[in-house]
């Protein structure tokens, strides 16, 4: 072991991982988190063992808060991915302090998301038939289905994450091999960091395969999206079956994985003091970011309107049911609140605010839920038929699932900033000499 | 016959000794750093265009042997009429088609650098240098291999040293 | 000991007295064990068998009885369906019917070709038929009060009682039978009469005056105009299947007048909503030449081929009136034929002689047969309280229900199915009835209990086969193959008029009461199936409602929902409300049969009982009611909201469409073989729900409950939708039976990502159960949204079917997996087994559908549509075919033929 080198900025980063002990406030959030994680289990124990009956859903509302939280998680994960990809391409000063956590972020989320599908099967043990393999019957999943390209689309695009994020933390990986004290995470680290040396020829490469990965993951972050919403999209539902709809997937998502990113940033800044790394520029570009995607989204319903408007008769009254049918309060409070909090950051002193920040955070992720809801429950109230004289209503069993996952999203997070290093070392270190 | 590694405390010391180094005529160079240091990468980085062509030619291979095998099992191996749609609905297996691809292209890139990295390995005879752990931390190591045609034992080491290192160490091959 | 025979325990044999050995034996052998069967020697025979089992059913649960055929009756391979022509009776006539029976149970009932109240199709009840006797509330022990007891001591207590009645000439003694028209029921009671000479009879049914002489009947097919005055005959009835075969044949002119809407209404081409005392104005009106000119005219135009009826619930008044229409018009013989009575009347007494005779006090005995008036009399006669006076009373029937608990005795009765028996036609032909299966549960029937009474020994065959023992062996055979004994019609006799009463004092608002469209009087109350059959018109389930005019509800402020407190005559019921389209206004209808006390579990105080306010003068409408608002919200379960259809589309009644074809961008499949496809006339269909339950019964759908209903979970494979069309207070009304549409370009297949529905090479849009995994995309991609899903698992959860009544050739479903029609699949897979032995192919008379076999009308039709002869491909070249929003494409193999509207 070599004396202590005084080196501050990168040693507070690496600090956390290697530290032997965490503050209460970790602490707290793990006990937190976890309680979420154990009323997960205990709401999949509903639809595994019981039924899915034990959900709201119904025909024609055949799908609710599953599809919702599900196509919400995508979103969010999709929206810190791009964000994370795209700082990668474009070398912001940014990038240093947001893009791994934001494609941690995105990671967590897209595992929070695989859940539903598994789980709003009718037979959720039976999820592995969506995979090719030989079997006895000699059938093969079928590809012309969206629910087929889904499938394929979250595997790909979280292997896809996990690349961007892994090839980004091979160098650091190496760097905590060689500050780790102890003989397993010395092993640990070292089996990942695969032998890295840093020499000339392997970071020319690896600047070079880093960037390749995340120009790969950019459109497949567009096409992800789209996928998704192809399974509502890709259907006969008056209320679905629109062209507008992909771009509102991708616009919605953006808008959430930022307010997502946003969120956590401005948490983990004031509760592990990390200013240094996030500063000010970092949240000032992050409100303005996510002010303009609100624009965007707010451009994308207004172009609906006019494309109703404009279109045959039942496009405008599907659109009509969405507004004012029996579930209008998701679609005008999905609209308000996540078009109007961001509207905050046209100031900079707002931009500047935790409270503001986090308050429009959350308020957008609520926003970008009830829209996810209004698309799912209200665009299937208006069918070809009159048919059935149900509604769907949320049961217990499906808020607890959702609030399960977001448990276990925050232990993600938690755990992930305790064991790895959550802004990247070599980029910090690099930036830190761009700036003396 | 053995090499030197030079270690330097600063990126700027390395990036003079390289150059000063070069000017020598020293061409078995490699130098290793905390962090990408771009005038290090351009001298002594070599060509980095191999992996972009890995990353094309897999996308495509991938992009194909996934279209292939949808074929395969939609219209040859089990052949179902599915909703009246063609056997062969190669519009509908466009989506997979695409996130394939894009699979394929990311795993190659990673595998073709390290690939080209001559990565992974467990070890390295670099590793037994004294401090080589700090190469990923605040040090700057500059290496001159031994097989270097005009590399002598006697020469080498005194040209690294008037290059004000902290430490010169010998490296067996 | 296990098991419904209730006993002490017991340590050695010689503790055993002869009684609990029987006692045992019913335990054991329940199936071999019925009153008078067992003698001497099979008791001595069993009774080692059963001492040795006795000891085990002290730890062991007993098992049901297995049911074996350990020998294949004569050409019967072993996996094929056994046939049984019987007769099912409502309100005491019989309507013919084939059951079909599988390794000894009964699956299904078929309509009987022969019979002329069926003609090969059936109404909702029989359908039911099947569940009812798996009904694990059935009675299935004799009872003293509310215990248990073996049925020697009953058998002592009947003994008892002819030894009494022997020695009394039955003086004091009663027997209320429910309606009936069984001839060897007559026979007996003849019998029975001359033993004892002082004994007294008695017949009631809630619907109808089974003493009524003469009786009508209708021939549609003989006439060109039809007038109803509040006359249902195309709802649920004991005629209701042949008269809507008749009607669809001939379509005669039909106007109707009436209170509150039904099936006949809904397919009426003109129709006036009013209320009773209007009805009553209206036909003094007629009667007088005057009225309305479009119904003079009317009926005037097709001169000895015009008729009104007048409908049950209507007053003796109206009835007169029709009467005197009908003679002017020349009906008489032509449209209507009177005929003499049906059902036993000679000599039997109405239920107010009995209630008379109760209320004096002097009676010693009363039997009541197969009839519940605890429940389902006019409440003002206070029958049960009566009844509970009464010294000896004994109950034979079903369940143990609202009579049996006033009565001191109960005994078990068998099922129809279990049974034999002779029923009459609404027509007079007799129809006879045999097992189907062994009896399920130790019971006795009708005839049985009666001729254990007057001395006989009480084996129903024997009973039955005496009646008709003018037949010859051959014929007996012949007859009970066919199920019907011909040549015995009810003889026409002269028309009388009837005799007008006293006026009725009408009020403001005024209650009527209607047999129900599925629980009828209330018997079929625990029978799930029909409980959770949409009601036709309301679409209502699980409950009934107060029917209200939309004009009245405003004046009221009330909405559907609310609840209405009705009250008449000191009693009152609180009932939901529903804002009835059509409804005359001033008027509150209430069905029947709902809020039974003891029905069974699954019956049990659902709905409002209507009986409550029930008076014995004036049965179908309560004049001068109080209706008012109460606080609270009433839970009605229907499974349609409500839409105009100019939304959809979905009900085309205009003519001549030409049939559309949209281009595709996709290729044809071949067809080779055949192409199964369906075509429903909307013309033809009266709504009446019998291909719902019947496909039900087919395809071992479950039941799955009022709050899964609630929550739209019905699973039903065909649902009748209902459409209103025009103004609120007299709208049209279609109904459209909707099967899966079997789309070629089926949007639901295209969306599963496991493959687990798929197209057959005929056609058929076929769902794998084994191989779905429910995403439900599929119900999110059908426009039809035809498909249903397992969200629980219904099939084992109550109110199940028995596991016994389910089709051994259709899959039961597992939780998760959706479902929908098949084109019963499984009688096609049949069909095409039994045309591949004989070497040949399918021909289209081979393969119905359950829908389409018991449909009155015979709306449906189904075939190959590659055989451009077969009738659907006939139909589908018809100019009013279309298909069900054929705007999206999906080229649907079930297509409709759009209904005809007659210019006025």
């Amino acid at each position: 072991m070599i004396e202590h080198v005084h080196n501050p900025p990168i040693d507070h980063v690496i600090d956390p991982p290697l530290a032997e002990r965490f503050g209460r406030s970790w602490w707290a959030g793990i006990g937190l988190s976890l309680l979420g994680v154990l009323l997960l289990l205990y709401s999949l124990g509903g639809p595994a063992f019981t039924g899915i009956g034990v959900w709201g859903t119904t025909i024609p509302y055949v799908w609710g808060f599953d599809l919702a939280s599900y196509a919400w998680w995508i979103g969010i994960a999709n929206g810190a991915a791009l964000f994370a990809a795209i700082l990668v391409l474009i070398g912001n000063s940014l990038r240093t302090a947001i893009n791994r956590f934001a494609i941690g972020l995105a990671f967590g989320a897209a595992i929070c998301a695989a859940i539903f599908p598994v789980f709003h099967l009718g037979r959720p043990w039976l999820a592995y038939w969506m995979i090719p393999y030989p079997t006895a019957q000699g059938l093969w999943p079928q590809f012309r289905s969206p629910l087929t390209w889904d499938f394929w689309n979250i595997l790909i695009y979280v292997t896809v994450i996990a690349l961007l994020w892994y090839v980004g933390l091979i160098p650091d990986l190496a760097t905590l091999r060689d500050r780790a004290t102890k003989r397993r995470r010395q092993l640990l680290y070292g089996l990942f960091a695969l032998g890295w040396r840093g020499s000339a020829r392997q970071w020319a490469l690896h600047q070079r395969a880093h960037r390749i990965v995340a120009l790969t993951l950019i459109p497949l972050l567009f096409v992800a999206q789209t996928i998704v919403s192809f399974e509502t999209v890709g259907s006969l539902v008056p209320a679905w079956h629109e062209t507008r709809e992909p771009l509102h997937y991708v616009a919605s998502g953006f808008l959430s994985g930022l307010a997502m990113v946003l969120l956590i940033a401005l948490l983990l800044r004031t509760r592990l003091g990390l200013h240094h790394h996030i500063d000010e520029r970092d949240i000032d570009l992050l409100g303005r970011l996510l002010l303009a995607s609100a624009l965007i989204l707010a451009y994308l319903h207004a172009a609906g309107w006019f494309t109703a408007w404009l279109g045959e008769e039942g496009l405008r009254a599907a659109l009509w049911t969405r507004m004012t049918g029996s579930y209008w309060p998701f679609y005008w409070s999905g609209l308000v609140l996540a078009v109007l909090p961001p509207q905050l950051f046209w100031w900079r002193r707002l931009r500047g605010s935790t409270i503001a920040g986090v308050a429009a955070a959350l308020l957008v992720l609520a926003g970008i839920y009830l829209d996810h809801l209004s698309i799912i429950v209200a665009g299937l109230q208006r069918g070809h038929l009159a048919t059935s004289a149900a509604l769907y209503s949320p049961t217990l069993a499906e808020a607890s699932l959702l609030a399960g996952t977001i448990g276990l999203f925050a232990l993600m997070v938690l755990l992930s900033v305790r064991r790895l290093p959550i802004v990247s070392l070599y980029e910090t270190r690099a930036e830190g000499l761009g700036k003396s | 016959m053995p090499g030197f590694i030079a270690r330097f405390d600063t990126p700027e010391r390395l990036v003079a000794a390289i150059g000063r180094v070069r000017d020598e005529g020293y061409t078995k160079l490699d130098a290793f750093t905390p962090f990408p240091l771009p005038e290090v990468t351009k001298r002594l980085g070599g060509g980095t265009w191999t992996i972009g062509w890995i990353a094309a030619v897999f996308a495509l291979i991938g992009g194909g042997l996934t279209y292939a095998t949808l074929y395969w099992v939609a219209a040859v191996d089990y052949p179902l009429n599915v909703g009246g749609r063609p056997l062969n609905s190669w519009a509908a297996f466009m989506p997979v088609v695409l996130v394939a691809t894009a699979l394929w292209s990311g795993l190659a890139t990673l595998v073709g650098m390290l690939y080209l990295c001559g990565l992974p390995r467990w070890h390295h005879p670099l590793f037994d240098i004294g401090q080589f752990d700090r190469a990923s931390y605040d040090r700057f190591f500059l290496l001159i291999e031994g097989d270097d045609p005009i590399f002598s034992p006697d020469e080498t080491r005194r040209l690294l040293a008037s290059l004000g290192p902290e430490h010169i160490d010998e490296v067996g091959r | 000991m296990g098991g419904d025979t209730p006993g002490t325990l017991w340590r050695g044999i010689e503790e055993l007295t002869a009684d609990r050995i029987e006692a045992l034996l019913e335990a054991e052998f329940p199936v071999l064990h019925q009153m008078g069967t067992m003698d001497r020697r099979d008791l001595i025979r069993l009774m080692g068998a059963s001492l040795a089992l006795a000891g085990l059913t002290a730890c062991e649960q007993r098992k049901p009885p297995l049911l074996s055929q350990p020998s294949s009756p004569e050409g019967q391979a072993a996996d094929k369906p056994l046939y049984f022509a019987t007769s099912l009776g409502l309100d005491g006539y019989g309507r013919g019917v084939l059951v079909k029976s599988h390794d000894g149970r009964p699956i299904k009932v078929e309509g009987n070709p022969l019979h002329p109240a069926s003609l090969g199709a059936t109404d909702v009840f029989m359908q039911a038929e099947i569940l009812s006797i798996y009904d694990p509330d059935r009675s299935r022990t004799p009872r003293l009060g509310s215990e248990p007891r073996p049925w020697s001591a009953l058998r002592r207590f009947l003994a008892a009682q002819r030894m009494e009645m022997t020695a009394d000439g039955g003086e004091g003694t009663h027997i209320l039978i429910g309606a009936t028209s069984s001839p060897t029921v007559a026979g007996l009671i003849e019998r029975l009469r001359a033993r004892y000479p002082a004994m007294r009879f008695h017949s009631y049914s809630p619907i109808s005056d089974p003493l009524a002489s003469p009786e009508l009947i209708y021939r549609f097919d003989h006439v060109d105009t039809v007038l109803s005055l509040g006359a249902d005959f195309l709802g649920a009835g004991p005629a209701q299947v042949r008269y809507a075969r008749d009607w669809k044949a001939a379509r005669p002119r039909l106007i109707v007048v009436e209170s509150s809407p039904t099936l006949t209404s809904a397919r009426a081409d003109e129709r006036l909503p009013l209320a009773p005392h209007e009805i009553e104005m209206l036909a003094a009106e007629l009667a007088a030449g005057q009225g309305p000119p479009s119904i003079v005219q009317a009926l005037a135009g097709t001169p000895g081929r015009a008729m009104v009826i007048a409908g049950r619930d209507q007053p003796p008044a109206v009835h007169a009136l029709a009467y005197r229409i009908n003679e002017r018009l020349g009906a008489f013989g032509n449209g209507i034929v009177a005929v003499a009575p049906v059902r036993i009347a000679e000599g039997i007494e109405p239920l107010d002689a009995l209630v008379a005779a109760m209320a004096a006090g002097r009676m010693r005995r009363l039997a009541i047969l197969d009839c519940n008036p605890a429940y389902d009399a006019p409440a003002d006669l206070a029958f049960d309280t009566l009844a509970a006076r009464v010294p000896a009373t004994l109950h034979l029937g079903i369940s143990h229900d609202e009579t049996a608990r006033v009565c001191r005795w109960h005994a078990p009765q068998r099922h129809v199915l279990e049974s034999w028996g002779d029923l009459r036609a609404y027509d007079g032909t007799v129809g006879l009835q045999q097992p189907a299966t062994v009896p399920l549960v130790p019971g006795l029937s009708t005839i049985e209990l009666l001729a254990f009474f007057a001395g006989e020994r009480p084996d129903g065959r024997a009973l039955v086969r005496r009646q008709w023992n003018g037949l010859s062996e051959a014929d007996w055979m012949r007859a009970l193959e066919a199920g019907v004994v011909s040549g015995t019609e009810a003889e026409a006799i002269d028309p009388v008029s009837p005799s007008p009463t006293r006026p009725i004092q009408y009020g403001a608002m005024t209650l009527t009461f209607q047999p129900d469209a599925r629980l009828w009087d209330g018997r079929f109350a625990n029978n799930a199936w029909l409980q959770e059959l949409p009601s036709p018109l309301t679409k209502l389930v699980w409950g009934n409602a107060a029917l209200i005019a939309p004009a009245t509800a405003a004046s009221l402020e009330v909405e559907t929902g609310d609840i209405v407190e009705i009250a008449h005559r000191g009693a009152t019921v609180k009932a939901p409300v529903w804002v009835m389209p059509g409804q005359a206004p001033g008027v509150v209808t209430l069905s029947l049969g709902y809020g039974r006390p003891s029905a069974g579990r699954v019956g049990s105080e659902i709905g409002t009982n209507a009986f409550r306010l029930r008076a014995a003068d004036t049965p179908w409408a309560a004049h001068d009611v109080q209706v008012r608002k109460v606080p609270g919200n009433g839970r009605l379960i229907s499974t349609q909201r409500h839409q105009p259809i100019a939304d959809s589309g979905a009900i085309r009644t205009v003519e001549a469409d030409a049939p559309e074809e949209q281009p595709s961008l996709y290729p044809e499949f071949p067809s080779l073989g055949h192409a199964w496809g369906m075509v429903i006339d909307l013309d033809a269909c009266i709504g009446c729900g019998a291909c719902t339950i019947a496909c039900q019964a087919e395809n071992n759908i479950p039941v799955v409950g009022p709050d899964e209903v609630e929550r739209g979970r019905e699973m039903h494979w065909i649902r009748v939708d209902r459409y209103h069309q025009g103004p609120a207070e007299a709208p049209e009304t279609h109904f459209q039976p909707v099967p899966c549409m079997h789309c070629e370009k089926a949007p639901c297949e295209v969306v599963c990502p496991v493959g687990a529905t798929v197209h057959s090479a005929e056609g058929l849009n076929q769902m794998v159960y084994n191989r779905c995994i429910g995403t439900r995309t599929c119900s999110n991609n059908c426009p039809y949204k035809v498909r249903r899903f397992n969200w629980f698992d219904y099939q084992s959860k109550a109110p199940a079917t028995p596991a016994p009544a389910n089709n051994p050739r259709v899959t039961v479903r597992d939780r998760g997996v959706m479902e929908k029609c098949t084109y019963c699949v499984q009688r096609i897979n049949a069909a095409r087994a039994d045309a591949a032995v004989e070497g040949r192919d399918i021909r289209e008379s081979d393969v119905h559908t359950a829908c389409q076999q018991v449909c009155p009308t015979d709306a449906i039709a189904f075939g190959d549509l590659n055989d451009p002869n077969s009738k659907v491909s006939r139909l589908r070249r018809s100019g009013r075919n279309y298909a069900l929003l054929g705007n999206l494409n999906t080229r649907p193999r079930t297509t409709y033929l759009a209904r005809r509207r007659r210019r006025t």
